[in-house]
């Protein structure tokens, strides 16, 4: 008993000096292309910006649709930009060149999971470009003065089902990854299903405000979990009692795509052995 | 005048050859084609079903607007943006002498010896949802629209042709510009609403800094039959005052070229 426990603190210590290794790599690799990495979120604050425009636009006309008015709206919006920030995860369009080029060979060399690297990436991605974003976001929020009520439990709320969203979101793309096994066209397929999930999941508007009652259909799906709840959470569009439903739904999401993800990894891992890479 | 229409026609000739041999991306362009569509009518349906016009446009004038968009966006994904791809990369190679000791305009060989026919399936649904949104709209479309239409999407890209020459030729001093191709797109995104919904200085950014205005908006607007003559005046001349100014600035830059083992 006592071996193994002792055992247990080792794999742990281990993985901890892993991923601060992995950490320092990535953020090594950010800093390297910090322009092009500025610049690209830029580009990501694009969408949730026009959308923003377009949606007060039509609200200023016809009066506060679905319980949503201008300072409502504007609220989402900005919100929005921060879930997309840091639900964001792209190794689907990076993993298939790992498979293609054999660099996957290389990293399965080291006496660690890939896919830690991956994570140690999207954390380090996240983490630095804060330094700029949370500046554009005060501005943001000064320019457009969005209207919210704003109470700790309602934070911590957010924080919870964001954190949530990021993991359910990192392991979606992480299964389509592990899809580029079989084909080299995984991230179109990826890509397909974020473009549907962008509408469908609060992305082009609230999915209150979706025609003829697609709202019902779409409120359990996984894209609204990683987009439109978390926001809706955090402006108060929830009530009460479901956001602990959908944090539960959130979860059992997450469990799912994990399984599914871990029998992906398996069954690939085999694939690729038997290319003779 | 005749050299340099054989000469488009031979580049166009090579580049399509070259596409050839890929047909795979061809599948994958008009695959993104097809999204784009299909994002542009699902958003006009969530944004209509709410409401009957935004900033004054109603659904058909908007239609009009995104078609316009996918025009322009088509002709920027087939000429400018592959053009500007290739001279980066030849000045970090060193390789633009070649081009630059060729016996042809300058400008010319920069601007148009990569065309990337596939990308201008955008710009064939663009002019579909055109001509889908014109034929809906309620009293038909004068000839003096049409033309209107015409017109000012010529100026327009136009005034768009000369933002990309400047852009390339910035590539003589900093090498690394094609950075800010990703801020033109964010920025050209905004193009497929009416620019009315924004606020005041981003108007200003996308109508006087980046040309997004004048390529979808005031075209659009001719066809909706709002623009005047005189505006037109006004855009052609704006559209000859940028192509000199920037043709200008490529000969500068030509001049300032050091190579890359000098």
């Amino acid at each position: 008993m006592k071996a193994l426990a002792k055992s247990l603190a080792e794999s742990v210590r281990a993985l901890v000096r892993g991923y601060v290794a992995l950490f320092r790599l990535s953020w090594a690799e950010m800093l390297q292309y910090r322009a092009s990495v500025f610049l690209w979120t830029l580009w990501s604050l694009a969408g949730p910006i026009i959308h923003l425009a377009v949606w007060t636009a039509v609200i200023e006309a016809e009066g506060a649709l679905q319980g949503y008015d201008r300072g409502s709206i504007v609220a989402y919006f900005i919100i929005q930009s921060i879930v997309y920030h840091f639900t964001g995860a792209w190794q689907a369009y990076e993993f298939s060149y790992l498979i293609r080029t054999g660099t996957l060979s290389v990293q399965l060399l080291r006496p660690f999971d890939p896919s830690h690297y991956i994570v140690a990436n999207n954390v380090a991605f996240k983490l630095i470009n804060l330094v700029w974003l949370i500046p554009i976001w005060t501005g943001m929020v000064l320019y457009f003065r969005p209207e919210m009520e704003l109470t700790w439990q309602r934070a911590l709320l957010f924080l919870i089902s964001m954190s949530l969203s990021a993991i359910l979101y990192f392991l979606w793309a992480h299964c389509w990854a592990m899809v580029a096994f079989w084909t080299i066209r995984a991230s179109a397929f990826f890509e397909f299903t974020d473009w549907v999930g962008y509408f469908i999941g609060g992305g082009f508007a609230p999915i209150a405000l979706l025609p003829g009652g697609l709202r019902e259909a779409v409120v359990y799906l996984p894209p609204y979990y990683w987009t439109g709840f978390p926001i809706e959470v955090a402006i108060g569009a929830v009530e009460p009692g479901m956001v602990f439903t959908g944090v539960v739904v959130t979860s059992l999401w997450i469990v799912l795509l994990f399984l599914i993800y871990r029998i992906l990894w398996r069954q690939g891992l085999k694939r690729y052995g038997a290319v003779g890479a | 005048m005749r050299d340099y229409l054989r000469l488009l026609g031979v580049f166009f000739r090579i580049s399509f050859q070259d596409d050839a041999a890929y047909r795979g991306e061809f599948w994958m362009r008009l695959l993104a084609t097809l999204y784009a569509l299909a994002a542009a009518v699902v958003g006009l349906w969530i944004l209509f079903s709410n409401t009957d016009a935004i900033a004054g446009w109603n659904i058909y004038e908007v239609l009009i607007l995104i078609g316009t968009f996918h025009v322009v966006g088509g002709v920027i994904r087939a000429v400018f943006a592959p053009n500007f791809q290739r001279i980066t990369e030849e000045v970090r190679e060193g390789t633009l002498d070649f081009v630059l000791t060729k016996p042809a305009n300058s400008q010319f060989l920069a601007s148009f010896r990569r065309i990337a026919a596939a990308a201008g399936l955008e710009s064939v649904m663009g002019l579909l949802i055109i001509g889908y949104g014109i034929s809906q709209l309620p009293e038909g479309s004068s000839l003096y629209t049409a033309f209107a239409f015409a017109f000012a999407l010529s100026c327009g890209l136009a005034v768009l042709y000369s933002f990309w020459l400047v852009l390339i030729t910035f590539v003589f001093w900093f090498v690394r510009i094609e950075n800010v191709t990703q801020i033109f797109w964010a920025l050209f995104d905004a193009g497929r609403y009416p620019l009315d919904i924004y606020p005041g200085w981003l108007r200003i950014v996308v109508t006087f800094i980046v040309p997004v205005a004048a390529i979808t908006t005031f075209p659009a607007q001719g066809l909706a039959g709002r623009l005047s003559p005189g505006s037109l005046v006004v855009y052609a001349l704006l559209a000859a005052l940028s192509l000199y100014a920037s043709s200008r600035f490529w000969q500068y830059g030509v001049r300032h070229y050091t190579s890359a083992s000098s």
